[in-house]
Parts: structure tokens; C-alpha cells; sequence
């Protein structure tokens, strides 16, 4: 069985009330899932906490989910809006308290070019990060990445092609 | 840079502090999921129970006065039919996984 037909079965048993098939599909997404959230928020146990949230909400909601269609940009989605609902009441409390924070990347990835591209790609505004991290690192389709993140598929492509040229300039590398 | 070398490196540190299999975060993601679901019902039930003794606590002087006109029997019957409905009415909510 493939992976899109294993996921489409777990799903409909998932909406029937298993909590077993929705466990695999949590199994199935979880590593891309937190690492799309570490990428974004720079703390690993904030982004794993964010990402419980995530499919607790979508086990509660599964409901909804149109099956048939694929799981993952909803999915995404739903941890894109928490992601920013969480920012949006981190700000007011940043504010409220004066405080600068320094972000922890919460990892060590290899040195050089890979390095520099975690630091060049935490300079990209917020928006542009999430589309830059879907289509180059999760491999989404534009198309995919604008259902999860609410956009439209122009400003995905625009924002993937920018966050590259921004990349390549911070890295000091030719935009090919 | 050109997009194949930035999309190799992006997907070289995409995961790489994130393990492929972790049972633990599974079982993590169900808890929390099994506590929300317990807390709701718990505050669903603490409700209908509040619902419940309000109402009653309404209703009660009416019940007292009708309860003492009718015959022993008739008392009888009502109490039997309380206890075959509180018995019968699990049997139809419907069944959890």
C-alpha cells in the first residue's frame, strides 16, 4: 500500500472514530510537522508543544476534513494559523513586559553552507520563511503551500522566489 | 544560488533534529487529545448534573403534593419506570473506541 492510499484509509477510519488510524497519521507527519514549527518559531519545545496542539485539534475536527483531498496542506494549515495565533499573544506579552528575547535555534545542524542557511533563513520575514521551508524543504507544491498557508498561489511563488534571492545575497552565493 | 543546491541543502537540514519514528510523541499527542475529551465530558456532566438538581429543586413542592395524593401502587410504578429508564438509557448513547 503507498503512502497516499495508507493515509486516505487511515483518514476515513480516523473520521469514523479510530483513534489507532489517527495515530498513524500522526506517526506519518509528526518529523516534517515539528520541524516545519522549530523552523518557524526557533524553539524546539515551544514548536513540539505548538505541534501536539496541532493534531489534537485535527483529531477534533477531522470531521470536517474533506477526504479525498490531501492531508497534509490542511494539516499544515491548521499548525500555520496556531503558529500565528501564538506570535500574535507572544508579541502582546513581549510588549507588555519590554523584554528582548533571543531566539534558540534549539539545534546544531553540519557547519558551513548548512549553517549559514539556517542563520540567512531566520532573517526572512515570517511569511516568506513558511513558504521557503515548504516548497524547498518539505517539499510541498506552490499550489499545496498556498492551501496551508492561506495564500494566494502568485504570493506563494513570489515569496518562495524572493526568500531564494534573499538567501543567496545573505549567503553571498549567485542566484542561478 | 541555484534552486536544485539551495532545495539540497533546505532538504538536508529540513528534519535533521527531528527523529522519524517517535512512539513518544505519539502517545504524547493521544494523551492530550484522551485529557481534552475527559474534561469536556467531565464539564458537560458537571452541567446537566447542576441542570438537573436546579430543575428539580423547581419542580419538587408540585411533585410532593401530586406524590402524596396518589395511591402506593401508582408510586410503586413510577419508581419501577425510573429505574428501567436510568438502566435502558446507557444502551443507546452511543458506543466510544
Amino acid at each position: 500500500m503507498t503512502d497516499t492510499v495508507a493515509e486516505t484509509a487511515w483518514v476515513r477510519s480516523a473520521q469514523a472514530g479510530s483513534a489507532d488510524a489517527f495515530g498513524r497519521l500522526v506517526h506519518m507527519h509528526q518529523q516534517s510537522l515539528r520541524a516545519f514549527l522549530r523552523r518557524l518559531s526557533g524553539n524546539a519545545a515551544d514548536a513540539d508543544d505548538l505541534a501536539q496542539d496541532t493534531f489534537v485539534f485535527a483529531w477534533e475536527h477531522i470531521g470536517r476534513f474533506e477526504a479525498g483531498r490531501s492531508f497534509r496542506p490542511w494539516l499544515f494549515g491548521i499548525a500555520w494559523r496556531k503558529q500565528r495565533e501564538r506570535k500574535r499573544s507572544w508579541l502582546r506579552l513581549l510588549k507588555r513586559e519590554s523584554a528582548a528575547a533571543v531566539p534558540d535555534t534549539g539545534f546544531t545542524p553540519d557547519p558551513g553552507l548548512k549553517l549559514d542557511l539556517v542563520k540567512a533563513a531566520q532573517t526572512l520575514p515570517l511569511e516568506q520563511r513558511a513558504a521557503v521551508f515548504l516548497c524547498l524543504g518539505a517539499e510541498f507544491t506552490h499550489a499545496e503551500a498556498a492551501e496551508a498557508l492561506a495564500m494566494p498561489l502568485g504570493t506563494v511563488k513570489s515569496h518562495v522566489a524572493r526568500g531564494r534571492e534573499k538567501l543567496s545575497v545573505t549567503l553571498g552565493v549567485p542566484n542561478g | 544560488m541555484d534552486e536544485p543546491v539551495l532545495k539540497n541543502a533546505m532538504k538536508d537540514i529540513w528534519a535533521v533534529d527531528v527523529p522519524a519514528h517517535d512512539g513518544r510523541f505519539v502517545l504524547a499527542v493521544l494523551a492530550r487529545a484522551e485529557q481534552r475529551r475527559f474534561r469536556r465530558e467531565l464539564f458537560t456532566i458537571i452541567g446537566l448534573a447542576t441542570a438537573a438538581i436546579v430543575l428539580l429543586a423547581l419542580v419538587m413542592p408540585a411533585v410532593e403534593i401530586t406524590w402524596a395524593q396518589l395511591p402506593s401502587l401508582s408510586n410503586l410504578a413510577i419508581l419501577g419506570l425510573l429505574a428501567a429508564i436510568t438502566f435502558a438509557l446507557p444502551q443507546f448513547l452511543p458506543a466510544r473506541d
